[in-house]
């Protein structure tokens, strides 16, 4: 169901087209009736917290109040254009983990849709902050190895809230990576700069466009 | 038959309709039953005859045989849903495509602001 407009509340003809633009026709008994349900009979939605935790996970808590209609399986938020995994939903808030996105640096697009469709207050012009998208700052979960070569090794990265559009490195002070790659969402590769580090350190991950 | 080559049409009852030549993509010649395998692109609704021409024989018989296009919903689910979109609808009935852009679907409201009558086709 398009999602740009708004709607009277009220009743609709659905009208489905064969390929020559001709009209099905409804079967015996069936009807083209839909109803665009008015606002105070859809759930709304207040705002939103991110927090990035204890399990390395970015996790967003939508808050909002009659949410009744909706399960796990009904939900859908839908971040940078993917769908994101729901972990809960109650009356009054959703619980989502950030699983996939192509870009964390950029604006992603952030879109919410409940059993009924699209919930009150998601729009800017209805207060709501989740039309202005959403961006996340990379955090770097794990190493593959904590070793290697002062010839260059090849190390993979985990970092959340990261995709292949992120120009991201390594850093130890100074750029460690000779070579760096997001693969895929949360997997940076590095091919480390031939040298040494005296000592273990504790490594930092750096957007290479940034100052 | 394997060394033969056809060309199948449908040809309208209704006189304003036109005849359309159908896409042959498997000639099977399996003695005691053989067959033609034809890709169908759309046509208007109606009742069609069936048209079969060989390059080796000519004109096949096919007395009696028609084909209807149609298009017809049986139903779909939910029937409600925000006035802002977003509702995902499943609509069931039969003879769709199973190509998503070849069965636009629109609805008829009253808006208080822009023009889109769409909506989305997702799957088909």
């Amino acid at each position: 169901m398009a999602r740009d407009y708004t709607r009277v509340s009220g009743i609709a003809e659905i009208i489905v087209f064969a390929a020559t633009y001709e009209e099905a026709t409804y079967e015996d008994g069936a009807n083209e009736i839909f109803t665009f349900l008015a606002a105070d009979e859809i759930p709304t939605i207040t705002g939103y917290t991110v927090e990035f935790t204890t399990d390395n996970k970015y996790k967003l808590t939508i808050q909002g109040s009659g949410i009744t209609d909706t399960t796990v399986d009904t939900v859908d938020i839908v971040i940078g254009g993917f769908e994101q995994q729901t972990l809960s939903v109650s009356s009054t808030q959703v619980e989502v983990e950030l699983t996939t996105l192509t870009s964390g640096a950029d604006i992603n697009s952030f879109e919410v849709y409940f059993g009924e469709g699209i919930p009150n207050g998601w729009s800017t012009a209805e207060g709501g902050d989740f039309e202005a998208g959403i961006s996340f700052e990379p955090k770097l979960v794990a190493l593959s190895t904590s070793e290697g070569s002062s010839s260059g090794s090849t190390v993979y990265a985990l970092v959340e809230g990261a995709g292949t559009g992120d120009g991201l490195t390594l850093l130890d002070g100074d750029n460690l990576c000779e070579e760096y790659q997001m693969v895929s969402y949360s997997l940076l590769k590095c091919v480390t700069n031939a040298g040494e580090i005296s000592s273990a350190t504790s490594l930092s991950v750096k957007d290479v466009f940034s100052d | 038959m394997a060394d033969d080559t056809f060309t199948v049409s449908i040809v309208p009852h209704d006189e304003d309709s036109k005849t359309r030549e159908l896409n042959v993509v498997e000639i099977d010649a399996t003695p005691g039953s053989p067959s033609l395998t034809v890709k169908y692109g759309g046509a208007y609704g109606g009742v069609y005859s069936l048209e079969v021409l060989s390059e080796l024989r000519g004109a096949l018989s096919t007395e009696g045989i028609t084909f209807e296009a149609k298009i017809e919903v049986a139903d779909f689910n939910p029937r409600q849903g925000s006035l802002y979109g977003g509702t995902l609808v499943t609509i069931t009935g039969g003879h769709f495509s199973d190509t998503i852009t070849d069965n636009p679907v629109q609805y008829e409201a009253t808006y208080v602001g822009g023009s889109d009558k769409n909506c989305y086709v997702k799957a088909s």
